[in-house]
């Protein structure tokens, strides 16, 4: 899209940080969970500049979600990419807000239970509140030309309708979930069963 | 069996742990008392992981030490956590075929040069290093070879999908339990593993293979819709087997560039370059 140059990236803690090698634009790394402020308050200083926030699902949802709430509340024109892998993986895959029933993790050893609701939806959430231009999504690592499809559009909306965009990302994680890669497609295509891709708004 | 202090250094991937358990276990069903502390990155992978093993016939009292009987290297990238605690009687044994031995400080009669890695890629499969690192501390100690595969047996038991893994397994603890004490200066890495770029040409096709920056995830095996990759006997920069490519299956669809995190391999038309679209 030739928007190399005018992209900033702000990254979170989490396994997600590790983005800061992978992509050849500015970044800035942030407290924990509050990517998305930073990014929404460097849009507002430099309003010709494309922001990126790119999270982990326990960083937007568990400790960032007012921020996150709020931004969409606002409609600050700047793109949250949230990787949702179901675990805190860089602390060894404890349970997140959004790990599917039943799963084992390090804090519920007999498989989550369920305290009501299955896990947290949050391109559902973030749709109720967020303005008429926004645009939210949904995709997976397991199907990755429709992923580059919609972060393409969630980019183009932050650019043409100035407005907020939030995709979030199923993503696979073998460490803590203890699988190799046929095992994870196919856990990550369980988890699509509960989160469904698609646009949403 | 007599007090032992035993520290395991290697990359996070390679097995530390994993052995560091096996002995432990060998060590409790020789008669010993034994103390085990695991210490890693958060990372879990590609940073360097820590084994503090203790053995005492005796009550153990405290189970850390600041110096190592026996010291096993398992990477070079992990020397730095284990300089601290070398000293003049350290026993050294060190993987000859990734580092020289003028990289770690101590006492040089007491090295042991130990070319696991290269013994695992021409024999066994790049994943078994760390086996023969335990059957020669395993022989070190005086602990005998059926206790230790039993040990073995019990943790790495499902891992063994066949009988043929299993007896890779065995045989690659044989070797280490049965390799000769390599006693000298090791100048020089006598085995570089993983450099560069692999291409590989055949069919009008030409295959790129970064093996630094392969960490053996199995995905592109995964999503070949013609199955023209497996795991082969090389191993990657982080001791994880390398993926081969069947060149004459392979129909050119690009899923394996598209779906490799790390974007380490890629098959293209002949006459193009790494990086040309």
């Amino acid at each position: 899209m030739g928007i190399q140059e005018k992209m900033a990236l702000g990254i979170d803690i989490g396994c997600s940080l590790l983005a800061w090698d992978f992509f050849d634009v500015d970044t800035v790394q942030t407290h924990h969970g509050r990517t998305a402020s930073v990014m929404a308050g460097y849009k507002m200083a430099r309003p010709e500049r494309i922001a990126v926030a790119y999270m982990g699902e326990g960083g937007a949802y568990a400790i960032g979600l007012q921020s996150l709430l709020h931004i969409a509340l606002r409609n600050e024109p700047i793109t949250v990419v949230v990787v949702n892998n179901a675990n805190y993986a860089m602390t060894g895959g404890q349970m997140s807000p959004t790990t599917p029933l039943g799963a084992i993790t390090a804090f519920s050893p007999r498989g989550k239970e369920e305290i009501g609701g299955t896990g947290l939806k949050g391109p559902e959430l973030l749709g109720r509140v967020a303005a008429k231009n926004a645009w939210i999504g949904r995709a997976s690592t397991e199907n990755l030309l429709q992923m580059k499809n919609m972060l393409k559009k969630a980019l183009a909306n932050q650019m043409e309708n100035k407005s907020f965009s939030f995709l979030e990302i199923l993503s696979a994680c073998p460490v803590n979930w203890k699988t190799d890669a046929t095992d994870s497609f196919k856990r990550l295509k369980d988890m699509q069963k509960d989160y469904p891709l698609g646009e949403i708004k | 069996m007599k007090k032992a202090q035993i520290i395991i250094v290697g990359m996070g991937g390679q097995g530390v742990q994993t052995i560091a358990k096996i002995l432990a276990l060998a060590i409790v069903q020789n008669g010993c008392n034994v103390s085990y502390i695991p210490r890693f990155g958060v990372e879990q992978r590609g940073t360097p992981s820590v084994a503090f093993i203790k053995s005492d016939p005796d009550k153990i009292n405290y189970p850390l030490f600041n110096v190592a009987d026996w010291l096993l290297i398992l990477h070079p990238g992990a020397r730095a956590e284990a300089a601290g605690y070398i000293d003049k009687k350290t026993q050294i044994i060190f993987d000859s075929s990734l580092m020289a031995a003028n990289q770690i400080n101590g006492n040089l009669s007491n090295f042991f040069g130990l070319p696991a890695v290269k013994l695992a890629n021409d024999n066994f499969s790049g994943r078994s290093a760390n086996l023969i690192f335990l059957g020669k501390i395993s022989k070190e100690l005086g602990l005998p070879f059926e206790v230790v595969w039993q040990e073995m047996l019990k943790v790495l038991g499902k891992k063994f999908k066949s009988g043929a893994v299993k007896e890779e397994g065995r045989q690659a603890l044989l070797a280490g339990y049965e390799s000769s004490s390599e006693k000298g200066i090791f100048f020089q890495p006598t085995h570089q593993p993983s450099k560069g770029m692999i291409n590989l040409k055949g069919g009008g096709k030409q295959l790129f293979l970064a093996p630094e920056r392969c960490k053996g995830c199995g995905i592109c095996i995964v999503k070949c819709p013609v199955g023209a990759i497996k795991f082969g006997r090389r191993a990657s920069a982080f001791a994880t087997p390398l993926p081969e490519v069947d060149l004459d299956k392979c129909n050119v669809c690009g899923n394996c560039f598209l779906y490799c995190p790390d974007g380490a391999i890629k098959v293209e038309k002949k006459n193009k370059k790494y990086g040309d679209n």
